[in-house]
C-alpha cells in the first residue's frame, strides 16, 4: 500500500508542469571574441559569408546542410549585423555576430531548436587559410570548398565542446523576390522567442530568423489609436499580469501604455511605432497589416499612405498592404474612396480580389497549391502569399509544387532554409 | 465507404454489444457498481459504462481559442478471475477515434482501500478531408496505469489513477506526404480523480477529471503543431454505468 501511495506521489510531483522557456544563452564569455584586437566585420564580409554549406560533425543535431544568410538591424543608430545559419533538423538555427582577429573571422552566438526548448552557445571560426583572408578582402568570390568554418557548440550556458564543421557548397538560391513573411512580427509567444509577438523588439530581430517581411495584427483602442495586438482580449498568453481584462477596444492607448506590458516586458506598440521600426531600423520589404478590427479603415489607410511615402523618401522599397481577412473588413474597405488603387491583400476569393483590385491574394494553405488560380493572379499582375505554413514537409511540397510569391509562417528560419537551398 | 468509417462503425457496434451484454451477465448485485474504482469482480463477469468526455485544447496550441473537444466513451471490464480482468476503452469522435485493450490486476487492501495496476495497448486513427486535403493519421500508444481506490461510503467510491503513456508509433500523411513520424517514445502522464456513485435509483455514474501532461495527445493530431514539449490537457468525463 505504501508503495502505491509512493508511486502515485512521485509521479504527480515529477510531472508538475514546468514553466517552459528557451532563454538566449550568455554568449559573452569567448575571450578571443572579446579581445580588444577583435574588430567588427564589414558589410561586404557579412554578405560574402552567405551561401549553402555542407555540415558535418553534428548532423544528428542540425542536419547535413545549412543556408547561411546575413541580416542587420539599426538600433539606437548603431547597425548590428548578424549571420544566421538555417538548418532543417528540428527547425534549428544559429544566430551569430562576427569579428575579425589576426586575419581569422570569429562568429559568436547561440543555436536554438524551434520544436523544443533546446538551445546553447555556438562559436565558429573561419581561419585565414580556410577562407578568412578571402572573405575579408575587397571583392570576395567564393568557390565550392573555398570557405571552411570550424567550431564548437554546447547546451544552454555550458561551455561549448561539441565540434562541427561547415564547408561552402554553393550560392544561395538566386531568387530574391520570394517573400518570407513572419507571423505576428516574427513569431508567436508559444515559440519561446526572446521577444514578444507583435512587439518592436520582435520586428527588430525577425530578419535574424530569416524573414524578409512581417505580418502584424492591428487593433483599434477605445480612443481610436491603432496598436499591434493579436488576441481579442488582454490575457496572460500575451501580456504580464496587469489587472486589466477585456478587449483591447475597451481601453485607451494611455491605459494600455501605462498598465499593460507584453510577455517579455515590452509596451504594446502603436502601428506608427511598428512601421517606423520596419522602415528605419530593418531591411524588411513587405508589411502585411492584418486588420483585426471592424470599424472604418480610413485611419489605417492614411497611415499606410504616410509610411509608403516615408519609405520612398528614405530610399526603402517597402510594400505595405492593408490586409482583409474577413467579409467585415472587406466591406469596410469598399467604403474607402478610390479603394481599387489602395495596396491591399485579400484573404477571400479571387473574385473579391478582382473586385477591389488587390495587389495580393492570400489563401489559407489548407486550400492546397491552387496552381491554376495562382497562375491567373500572376497573369493579372498580382502576387499570391499562402498562410500560415509551419509544417516542414508541407513547406517543401509547396515550394516544389506551388507557385506562390511568399509564405507566411511562424517558422521563417525553416522557410528560409527550404527556399535558399533550392538550386 | 471509407475504410476508417467501417472500422469505427465496427468498433462502436461491438462496444454497444459488449455494453448491453453487461446487463445480461452482470445481474448479481453484490459487486460494487464501479468501472474505474479498482474493486475485485466477485460476481459479475462484465462491467461497462458509457458516457462522454470533454477535452479542452491547450493555450500552447490553440492560443486564445479554447476548443472543447467532445467524445463518446465506452469502458468495458471482463472478469478473468476475481482480481484479474481485461479492460477496454473506446473513445469515438467519428473523425478521430481511439481503442485501448489491456488487463489489470486489482487488490483489496482493506475494507476502504483498494488498488490496481494495469496496462493497455491503444490504437488511434483520424482523418481530415478538408478542402481537397486528405490528411490521415494513426498511431499506437501503450498505457501503464496505477489506481488507488478509497471507498468513502457504502455507495461512494473515489479513484485516483495515474497513467504513463508511450508513443510506440505515429504517422500522419497528406496524400503521399508524410508529415511526421518521430514522436518521442515517452509521451507523458495522465492523472484522473473520479467519483462513482448512485445516480437515479439503481443507476450509477462516474464523474471524473483527468489532467493529461503529454508531448502528444492523439485528439489534437489534426492541429499540425510541431511543439515537442509536454503540454497540459484537462478533460472531464461522465459515464453511466450499465
Amino acid at each position: 500500500m505504501k508503495l502505491v501511495v509512493l508511486v502515485l506521489t512521485v509521479t504527480i510531483v515529477w510531472s508538475c508542469q514546468k514553466k517552459f522557456d528557451a532563454p538566449v544563452p550568455d554568449v559573452s564569455k569567448w575571450e578571443s571574441f572579446n579581445s580588444p584586437n577583435a574588430l567588427p566585420l564589414n558589410k561586404t564580409t557579412y554578405r560574402a559569408i552567405e551561401g549553402v554549406y555542407d555540415l558535418t560533425g553534428a548532423t544528428e543535431v542540425f542536419g547535413n546542410l545549412t543556408a547561411v544568410k546575413s541580416s542587420y538591424a539599426i538600433i539606437n543608430n548603431d547597425t548590428t549585423w548578424h549571420v544566421s545559419f538555417f538548418c532543417a533538423k528540428d527547425i534549428s538555427y544559429f544566430i551569430c555576430e562576427g569579428r575579425q582577429l589576426n586575419g581569422d573571422i570569429l562568429l559568436n552566438g547561440y543555436w536554438r531548436k524551434m520544436t523544443s526548448t533546446e538551445t546553447g552557445i555556438v562559436r565558429l571560426t573561419i581561419s585565414a587559410v580556410n577562407g578568412g583572408s578571402l572573405l575579408l578582402g575587397q571583392n570576395p568570390v567564393i568557390t565550392p570548398g573555398g570557405v571552411i568554418i570550424k567550431g564548437v557548440f554546447g547546451n544552454e550556458n555550458e561551455p561549448p565542446f561539441d565540434s562541427l564543421l561547415l564547408v561552402y557548397n554553393r550560392k544561395l538560391n538566386a531568387s530574391t523576390s520570394f517573400k518570407i513573411l513572419a507571423h505576428r512580427g516574427g513569431g508567436r509567444t508559444s515559440d519561446l522567442l526572446p521577444a514578444s509577438e507583435n512587439s518592436i523588439e520582435m520586428i527588430e530581430r525577425t530578419a535574424e530568423f530569416g524573414s524578409t517581411g512581417v505580418e502584424i495584427d492591428v487593433r483599434l483602442t477605445r480612443d481610436d489609436s491603432l496598436v499591434l495586438y493579436h488576441d481579442n482580449n488582454i490575457n496572460l498568453r500575451e501580456t504580464q499580469k496587469s489587472g486589466l481584462v477585456g478587449p483591447i477596444e475597451n481601453f485607451s492607448y494611455a491605459e494600455l501604455s501605462n498598465y499593460v506590458r507584453l510577455i517579455h516586458g515590452e509596451k504594446i506598440p502603436t502601428l506608427r511605432e511598428a512601421l517606423d521600426a520596419i522602415i528605419y531600423q530593418t531591411a524588411l520589404t513587405t508589411v502585411y497589416l492584418d486588420t483585426k478590427f471592424n470599424a472604418p479603415l480610413q485611419q489605417l489607410r492614411d497611415i499606410q499612405t504616410e509610411y509608403l511615402a516615408k519609405a520612398a523618401t528614405a530610399g526603402r522599397n517597402v510594400e505595405i498592404f492593408v490586409g482583409l481577412p474577413t467579409q467585415d473588413q472587406f466591406d469596410q474597405f469598399l467604403l474607402l474612396p478610390g479603394y481599387t488603387n489602395i495596396p491591399s491583400l485579400c484573404e477571400l476569393t479571387v473574385e473579391d480580389v478582382r473586385k477591389i483590385n488587390s495587389d495580393v491574394w492570400a489563401p489559407r494553405w489548407t486550400l492546397g497549391t491552387q496552381n491554376e488560380l495562382v497562375a491567373e493572379m500572376h497573369t493579372e499582375g498580382r502576387q499570391v502569399f499562402v498562410w500560415t505554413m509551419d509544417v516542414p514537409s508541407y513547406i517543401d511540397q509547396y515550394l516544389d509544387e506551388g507557385h506562390f510569391d511568399g509564405i507566411l509562417t511562424n517558422y521563417p528560419s525553416y522557410v528560409a532554409y527550404a527556399h535558399y537551398i533550392r538550386p | 465507404m471509407h475504410r476508417y468509417f467501417r472500422v469505427l462503425l465496427a468498433c462502436i457496434l461491438l462496444s454497444f454489444m459488449l455494453g448491453s451484454s453487461c446487463s445480461v451477465f452482470g445481474q448479481q448485485e453484490s459487486d460494487d457498481k464501479v468501472v474505474l474504482f479498482p474493486a475485485p469482480m466477485k460476481y459479475a463477469n462484465w462491467r461497462a459504462s458509457i458516457g462522454f468526455s470533454l477535452l479542452t485544447t491547450p493555450e500552447d496550441i490553440t492560443e486564445e481559442i479554447r476548443l472543447r473537444v467532445p467524445a463518446g466513451e465506452l469502458v468495458v471490464l471482463r472478469k478473468l478471475n476475481e482480481q484479474f480482468n481485461l479492460s477496454g476503452r473506446l473513445t469515438f469522435q467519428v473523425l478521430q477515434n481511439h481503442i485501448a485493450l489491456g488487463a489489470r490486476w486489482v487488490h483489496k487492501q482493506s475494507e476502504k482501500i483498494y488498488f490496481s495496476v494495469g496496462d493497455e495497448m491503444g490504437y488511434w486513427f483520424g482523418f481530415l478531408p478538408v478542402a481537397g486535403f486528405d490528411s490521415k493519421a494513426h498511431g499506437w500508444i501503450n498505457y501503464l496505469n496505477l489506481s488507488l481506490g478509497v471507498k468513502l461510503k457504502k455507495d461512494l467510491w473515489l479513484t485516483i489513477k495515474t497513467e504513463n503513456s508511450f508513443n510506440l508509433f505515429f504517422k500522419a500523411t497528406n496524400g503521399k506526404n508524410v508529415i511526421s513520424s518521430d514522436k518521442s517514445l515517452y509521451n507523458g502522464e495522465a492523472f484522473t480523480i473520479a467519483l462513482e456513485q448512485p445516480f437515479f435509483h439503481k443507476k450509477h455514474l462516474t464523474l471524473g477529471v483527468t489532467g493529461y501532461y503529454n508531448y502528444f495527445h492523439w485528439q489534437t493530431w489534426s492541429l499540425f503543431y510541431l511543439i515537442e514539449r509536454k503540454i497540459f490537457y484537462p478533460q472531464i468525463k461522465l459515464g453511466f454505468i450499465l
